[in-house]
């Protein structure tokens, strides 16, 4: 993260709800996996992301920002040359991915990423574990981070591999309502005008999102997930036809990350419904003729599953 | 192009390029003004007196003395961020890192040379810089933050439709100007201009922006504009309120008032709205009102206009403002709003070729617009890492890599009597890896006459989704020419974006005469087209072979199919390669004729369906595809 620069309060952003639950709900239950923002230009999908950083700052976890230009050992992190040159030493000289560990991966643009990138993202992200094996160094670390992509589909679509990493995707339009179109464009220019003071106004709103993230942590283990919910929740993922196991347990632990972000113990169909369409809109198996929306599809399946 | 549409009638054109200037130079100003706010402007113009002159025209408009920063086309992105610095580190023997343009262009200017042929990845860095403010780089072991708050002409030397910068960029400035019609008379003829705004005005209107004052009802028009005229991004919104803010400062107002709302919207949505007022801040000669000319005149009173009249407000509504004048605010919002879609329905977009582009784009999405990007990608290939090697074999050096390689043996290497900073023995050296793939550009016919239109079109459009799945890795690029009645269309240009095709194609028309020929010319120009970007067209015909439509649009068998005939040698010189997939009920022999003349692969399909067809041509495009790893 630009450490300079002072970031958009996360509590001052107008709209936008389904990305700042799902980054929410990510930030409760890293498990959950990343959160994907594919949408319009324009409509501000990094200034939320970066303002989730500053938010979670308190709590070290941080958000790193890859950008497209990165390249492979800054990534991965490689021999670190001054060392070797100066001193003799052969040292480690750690990339992102060791920053991003316990943390987020920022990637603005991901569909543009290079392949060769992307393949060592899916490596990692898989396995947890950054493992170097280059100029004669042997280093493994663990990097078990929530990446976090936004782009815009115009520019290009996006590796199903890479698609199946994010826990959750939601869909960004541009908001058409007028008093949301002028209030959002007043708060840029509030901020703009005095980053400092703007910021200071919403801190006390952004410090209570960061307690009921922190409080949702605590309790999630104590969540209860009744058996009827699994049932449902694999009822609903069967509809859809998604593939794998993975669309149930990112349904399972979203919901159990929404029940705890709203304070309550136990999991019901609601917060199922809730974060439904996020897990599963981009698991649904591609029909070339079907141009239906893939939210509109969820929708659709859970009144059916679930009830109207 | 726009311009040609806007010239039609009795409009003489050399009005056109005073009006042009007039407006450039307008813009000049307003970025001048607010720089980094407005974001820059993209300048459409071959190189010649009118860019350099309204080049000169800006710099010296700046205050301060900023920064200015040309960034050569082909710029790699490392140069824009920074990176490492060569010479440094070889000189110093440690790893020396380099200041990249974006920096050095902070609270400056950077001017990108040939934008249209800018890569994604220097496209992104420029607008990371543009939206955060700082330069980042992580990249040959630097991490590294630098302020980089910068206003962006992107120059435009493109010709064709889609060529121009990156969409991506596009979004990030306020102004898009094409100065193509501007001559050297208009030029000169403009000097007034420049009597009215100077460094000093600048200086004055960057006091006063601030304190302008925008009213509830003007911020609620100004933002269903963009409702209204379909590019609802919100950057354009808020260029809109803030160009208008600047505009107001500019010409001594307190407010934003609506015929400064107007120009506004002229300038950021490239909107022409009703009369002069539309490009003047301000009208002073009544006489000239009287005219019932448009734009084209319009500028000559706006410059002389501002400094004497400033306080002089009312002037400077256009005629009907003194009967609204009393009347509810929201009547004075409601007729602005009015004429803006009035001016939309009349099809009078625009001066400048903004952002009305982007509108145009939004709704027909015809166009791509990454022209040089994929062109840099496909020939230099795709970085895959580094291999050792020796660069002798024409492999380029990775300098970085190689040091890495040889530092671990610094000790045991060193020489007692000869001490080095670093021996690099020949098997240290490592090559940067390229993944060169010739991407392949398939280019669908669709017949859409006759009675199977519908059938046909809809099959076309399953295989092009299908086939834009299965390659998004392989980057390649697909497009579509849709031909019925008595035209053929390019519907959707070469993309890759599979939301882009679906909804260009669901648009797409269907039924009346058959103009093969017409769409085996505009197939050829496209193909062409593609080859100028280093792709590899395949043409993929969807038809009964059936044309009864000629070259010049008349109907009439022979002649119809004496025009395919020669479009189809065109096609067949150029060794272009074509699948023609015979949709006719029964196989025809003159479906069979025409691949024949055009060298194609003939494949007679009477129950058209799209995954026969995706199959057959991510065959075809499989095997011709060339990857070479260096």
């Amino acid at each position: 993260m630009g450490e300079a620069v002072t970031t958009f309060p996360f509590s001052a952003i107008v709209g936008q709800d389904s990305l700042k639950e799902a980054l929410l709900l990510a930030a409760v239950d890293r498990s959950i996996g990343g959160v994907l923002a594919f949408g319009d230009r324009g409509t501000g999908k990094s200034t939320v992301i970066r303002a989730l950083a500053s938010l979670l700052s308190g709590d070290g976890a941080r958000v790193v920002d890859l950008p497209l230009g990165a390249t492979e050992d800054r990534i991965v992190g490689a021999l670190d040359l001054e060392a070797a040159l100066v001193r003799g030493e052969k040292k480690f000289q750690s990339g992102l991915l060791a920053d991003a560990d316990q943390g987020f991966l920022y990637i603005d643009e991901v569909n543009l990423l290079e392949d060769h990138l992307v393949d060592i993202l899916l490596d990692v992200a898989a396995s947890g574990e950054n493992v170097v094996e280059r100029e004669g160094l042997s280093v493994r670390h663990p990097a078990r981070f929530v990446l976090v992509g936004s782009g815009n589909p115009e520019e290009g679509e996006l590796r199903p591999q890479l698609l199946d990493r994010f826990g959750l995707a939601v869909d960004i339009r541009t908001p058409t309502n007028i008093a949301e179109r002028i209030e959002i464009v007043r708060r840029r220019d509030a901020f703009e005008r005095d980053p400092d003071s703007f910021v200071e106004l919403w801190r006390s709103e952004d410090d209570a999102i960061a307690v009921r993230v922190r409080r949702a942590r605590a309790q999630l283990d104590s969540t209860a997930t009744p058996d009827d919910i699994l049932e449902q929740v694999a009822k609903l993922c069967i509809a859809l036809g998604t593939d794998g196991l993975r669309a149930e347990l990112t349904l399972m632990r979203a919901a159990r990350a929404k029940a705890a972000l709203s304070g309550d113990a136990e999991v019901t169909i609601q917060h199922v419904r809730d974060v439904a369409p996020a897990a599963l809109r981009h698991r649904l198996r591609k029909d070339a003729l079907d141009d239906t929306d893939a939210a509109v599809r969820v929708e659709r399946s859970i009144s059916e599953t679930l009830g109207p | 192009m726009l311009l040609q549409q806007e010239t039609e009638g009795d409009r003489p054109t050399e009005h056109q390029g005073i009006a042009v200037w007039r407006i450039a130079k307008l813009v000049a100003a307003l970025l001048a003004v607010d720089p980094h706010a407005l974001g820059g402007l993209s300048l459409r113009a071959q190189p010649g007196p009118a860019r350099d002159a309204w080049r000169r025209y800006f710099l010296h408009l700046l205050p301060d003395d900023p920064a200015i920063v040309n960034a050569p086309s082909g710029i790699d992105p490392s140069a824009l961020t920074g990176g490492l610095d060569i010479a440094a580190t070889l000189a110093s023997g440690r790893p020396c890192i380099q200041k990249g343009l974006l920096p050095l262009a902070n609270e400056g200017v950077l001017i990108v040379k040939m934008a249209e042929r800018l890569s994604v990845g220097a496209a992104t860095a420029i607008a990371g810089a543009q939206d955060m403010g700082v330069a980042v780089v992580e990249r040959d072991s630097f991490s590294q933050r630098w302020p980089a708050c910068i206003c962006v002409v992107l120059e435009d030397e493109g010709i064709a439709d889609d060529e121009r910068p990156p969409d991506m960029l596009l979004e990030r400035v306020a102004f898009t100007i094409d100065l193509s019609p501007v001559s050297l008379r208009d030029l000169k003829s403009s000097d007034p201009d420049r009597e009215f705004i100077d460094v000093e005005r600048i200086t004055a209107a960057r006091r006063s922006l601030e304190d302008i004052k925008t009213s509830d009802e003007m911020e609620t028009a100004l933002s269903e504009v963009g409702l209204k005229t379909g590019d609802a991004s919100l950057r354009s919104f808020q260029f809109v309120l803030r160009t208008a803010r600047v505009l107001a400062a500019l010409t001594n107002r307190e407010e934003v008032d609506w015929s400064i709302a107007q120009t506004a919207t002229m300038l950021v949505y490239g909107i022409k709205i009703g009369d002069d007022a539309a490009v003047t801040p301000q009208e002073t000669e009544p006489d000239e009102r009287s005219q019932p000319q448009s734009v084209d005149n319009a500028p000559d009173n706006h410059p002389s206009a501002s400094p004497e009249n400033g306080g002089d407000r009312d002037s400077a509504e256009n005629h009907d403002s003194e009967q609204y004048a009393d009347q509810q605010l929201g009547q004075r919002r409601e007729e602005f709003l009015e004429s803006i879609i009035a001016a939309i329905n009349s099809g009078a977009v625009t001066l400048s070729i903004p952002n009305a582009e982007r509108c145009r784009q939004r709704s027909s999405l015809a166009s791509d617009g990454k022209a040089g990007a994929t062109t840099r990608s496909t020939r230099n290939g795709r970085p895959r890492g580094t291999r050792g090697g020796d660069p002798r074999t024409g492999g380029r050096l990775d300098i970085l890599a190689t040091m890495r390689s040889a530092a671990p043996w610094r000790k045991l290497r060193e020489a007692p009597r000869a001490p080095m900073l670093l021996r690099v023995y020949p098997s240290d050296i490592r090559l940067k890896r390229f993944d060169q793939k010739t991407g392949a550009s398939v280019i669908f016919v669709v017949d859409a006459s006759g009675s199977a239109a519908l059938h046909r079109l809809g099959e076309a459009k399953g295989a092009v989704e299908r086939l834009l799945q299965a390659c998004y890795t392989r980057r390649d690029m697909v497009s579509v020419i849709v031909f019925r009645g008595y035209s053929a269309d390019v519907v959707l240009r070469p993309t890759r974006s599979l939301l882009r095709a679906r909804r260009a194609l669901a648009a797409a028309p269907g039924g009346g005469g058959t103009p093969l020929a017409m769409a085996l010319g505009e197939a050829f120009k496209l193909s062409k087209d593609e080859i100028a970007k280093g792709r590899d067209p395949l043409i993929v015909m969807l038809s009964d072979g059936r044309g009864n439509i000629d070259l010049s649009g008349s109907p009439g068998r022979a002649q119809a199919e004496a025009d395919e005939q020669s479009m189809a040698q065109l096609i067949a010189k150029e060794n272009i390669n074509v699948i023609f997939f015979d949709t006719g009920r029964r196989p025809s022999a003159r479906a069979e004729t025409l691949s024949h003349q055009l060298r194609a692969r003939y494949s007679p399909l009477p129950y058209a369906d799209s995954r026969q067809i995706a199959d057959v041509v991510a065959n075809e495009v499989q095997s011709r595809r060339h990857v070479t790893k260096h």
